[in-house]
């Protein structure tokens, strides 16, 4: 294997773990921070460096907690999708990159991604709603994740075809 | 339907074992095996012409189509 790809691959999966504890991290923050929102109030105005909901504890401690919910699913989710990654590229071997494993992963890793999608949508549903009815700014998600699940979709399907070839051509004598 | 692959008997026939046809055909004696345990998808002209060189045959003899 090239020693550049090497350094590079064992370098992302440095970084993918970092952004794995980093978001187990800002999950667990925001689900202490709430515990404390839920006796002092005043709490909601920095769940988690500088994230304010105190807007919708105001307004309604259920519609409050239910955001809350899906900050920290959000987070959660993530956090499994840079889970995955980090099996991802400890599982690829440059030499024979396509293996069913790296299939599985990828086509979990598509799943995931679409999971954050339909969250981001309920999410944003739910805090326009609320704009309309309560008059509360909304900060919806974004929305960009079906693009993204999308092309790791593709991606999966390109390794899969990989996968039947690389066999193919390990079976030609 | 299925390509049967006789190169066991062919082998036999001229008394030569695994290792002597992989050193005359040079192709690795895993390949060999997976060709003659009917495991290949497929086989190269140049491994077939080689193994017929080698077993003095035709790849009739080595290959058969059965329904």
């Amino acid at each position: 294997m090239n020693l550049k790809t090497e350094k590079l691959l064992k370098l992302m999966r440095f970084l993918a773990w970092i952004a794995f504890i980093g978001l187990l991290i800002k999950a667990g923050a925001i689900i202490m921070s709430f515990g404390v929102s839920v006796q002092n109030p005043e709490a909601a105005t920095n769940l988690y460096q500088g994230m304010d909901l105190s807007r919708y504890a105001n307004a309604s401690f259920a519609h409050y907690t239910i955001i809350v919910f899906y900050y920290i699913l959000l987070y959660l989710l993530q956090a499994y999708i840079a889970l995955f990654i980090t099996k991802l590229l400890s599982a690829i071997n440059i030499e024979k990159p396509f293996t069913q494993t790296v299939v599985d992963l990828l086509n979990k890793i598509g799943y995931t991604i679409l999971a954050v999608w339909i969250l981001s949508i309920i999410h944003n549903a739910h805090v326009i709603g609320l704009e309309k009815y309560a008059e509360i700014d909304a900060a919806p998600f974004a929305n960009e994740y079906i693009f993204l699940a999308g092309i790791v979709y593709v991606l999966a399907q390109l390794f899969k075809r990989g996968v039947v070839m690389q066999t193919e051509n390990e079976l030609t004598v | 339907m299925a390509i049967i692959v006789h190169l066991d008997v062919m082998m036999a026939k001229r008394k030569m074992s695994l290792n002597e046809l992989s050193e005359r055909v040079e192709v690795t004696l895993s390949n060999l095996s997976i060709l003659k345990n009917g495991k290949a998808k497929a086989v190269r002209f140049s491994t077939l012409s080689a193994i017929c060189n080698a077993l003095d045959c035709q790849p009739g003899d080595i290959l058969e189509y059965v329904e």
